[in-house]
């Protein structure tokens, strides 16, 4: 039997008789032609599909680049200002409608049930995060960032005593030789998110500031004790950068019931 | 990393956080907005600058901005996008592409000033080029289905929107079964339109 481009819809939409599917994917083996242009069918089909299917996420992607936008493009008339007929610029003229949508909301925030559990549970370790109060010490940032490690006990594995090393470095505010040691820690035990943490937060003393955002994103990403006080030192990183909005984005995602909440809303006013 | 660190941090990041710069690719999938706002912070004063000094506008530079980051987050939505470089200079490049292709459209001259600061390895380029070619193609699609007849264009439109068939049917007074057929019919015209333009390209 011989098929032709016009076979290739039936084929995909599932008309065709058992048989005539049989014959139809035998063909297929053969006849280079006909592959060809029912892989290209669906190229195309997907390709539209994607183009002019609804897509929630884009649009709100898109909302929220509107605000930015006017925040980092300057106050410049927008909505038609060029006439340009691109297509965002058109479809974005409802702009002002859209502004509520991309406020203060936070992007996604993780179940707080699961997170209390596992905060319970790890409790003990997050009395590490003591805070030093010094109401005379210098700007917001090293008020808030000052942290102390708490010896583990001591078990004479080899990472064991690296971790005790890299406890007395960081206490001692000697960070760059705190990063070293807590960074052959977390090699050997990548789940160890105590140690994941403190090496962010070493990082983060030693100007390593990408590096360091990246491992309090990571950890809050995930379900450790540490999520949120990852959280938090995702904010003070920012507020290093003196870019407040950002700083406070971050703090807004630290829910109510979660150890430093208090102290991340005591922040967030000085902001 | 910067002196006095030891290689094993490097080590320890490279194996552990590997492509950290994919939080950004995330970030624009889950509207993330604090991290979309650091996309925003870091890098559109590039590329107004870049924009800007190429003849363009202050509006201009927000359009190809907000276009770019929109065809990343489709790549990475549809075509699973992984970045194998740091995100900056993927980003230039696709926002520069971006321009220089408006600015033919508009019939003006190609233009020479680069941006600064930003090494463009050959990942980005390479990363840049995968998005570049789905757009042209996408574009082919485009013209092509604007050849169609009207009855076509709007049985395919109304399909490919996700919306139901039976209800489309409804829509245009039609059966749903010659709906399937046209449909069919008409998707069958616009693929072999394609495959002659791509052949000629």
């Amino acid at each position: 039997m011989n098929f032709t481009k016009n076979d290739i819809p039936r084929y995909l939409s599932g008309d065709m008789s058992p048989d005539e599917e049989a014959a139809f994917e035998k063909a297929l083996q053969t006849d280079t032609e006909l592959q060809e242009l029912l892989n290209l069918h669906r190229e195309v089909e997907r390709s539209l599909q994607q183009e002019w299917g609804q897509d929630e996420q884009r649009d709100q992607l898109k909302a929220t680049m509107q605000t930015l936008r006017q925040e980092y493009f300057g106050g410049e008339q927008q909505a038609g200002a060029q006439g340009e007929g691109k297509g965002l610029h058109a479809v974005q003229s409802g702009a002002s409608a859209q502004q509520g949508i991309a406020g203060p909301k936070p992007g996604k925030l993780v179940s707080f049930k699961r997170y209390v559990g596992v905060a319970i549970a790890a409790a003990a370790v997050l009395i590490i995060a003591i805070f030093v109060w010094n109401p005379f010490a210098g700007n917001l940032y090293d008020k808030y960032a000052d942290t102390q490690m708490i010896s583990q006990v001591e078990r004479g594995s080899h990472v064991d005593s690296v971790l005790q090393e890299a406890t007395t470095a960081f206490n001692s505010k000697d960070f760059t030789v705190a990063a070293v040691n807590l960074a052959e820690v977390v090699q050997n035990q990548p789940d160890n998110s105590y140690a994941l943490f403190y090496l962010g937060v070493s990082l983060l003393q030693t100007d390593q500031v990408t590096y360091a955002r990246a491992i309090f994103e990571k950890l809050f990403k995930g379900e450790s004790a540490f999520k949120y006080e990852a959280c938090f030192y995702e904010a003070l990183s920012f507020l290093k950068d003196k870019d407040k909005d950002t700083a406070k984005d971050w703090l807004e995602k630290i829910p109510a019931d979660a150890p430093n909440y208090k102290k991340a809303q005591e922040l967030m006013r000085k902001l | 990393m910067c002196n006095g660190f030891h290689s094993l941090i490097n080590l320890t990041i490279i194996s552990t956080l590997l492509h950290s710069d994919q939080r950004y690719i995330q970030a624009l999938l889950d509207n993330d907005i604090p991290v979309v706002r650091e996309i925003y912070n870091k890098y559109a004063s590039k590329v107004k600058q870049y924009i800007l000094a190429n003849s363009g506008s202050e509006d201009d530079a927000a359009d190809i901005f907000q276009e770019s980051l929109v065809d990343i987050y489709n790549q990475a939505k549809h075509k699973d996008l992984q970045l194998t470089c740091p995100f900056e200079p993927f980003l230039i490049i696709v926002c520069k592409r971006k321009w220089l292709n408006e600015l033919k459209k508009r019939g003006r001259q190609p233009v020479t000033k680069e941006v600064d600061d930003v090494s463009i390895g050959e990942d980005a380029f390479a990363m840049a080029e995968q998005l570049k070619l789905n757009n042209e193609k996408m574009q082919v699609f485009l013209q092509c289905f604007e050849k169609l007849g009207e009855s076509c264009r709007e049985i395919i439109r109304k399909c490919m929107s996700g919306e139901d068939q039976e209800r489309i049917a409804e829509q245009l007074k039609v059966t749903y079964g010659y709906l399937r057929k046209k449909k069919s019919e008409c998707m069958a015209s616009l693929t072999q339109l394609v495959q002659q333009q791509l052949r000629t390209q």
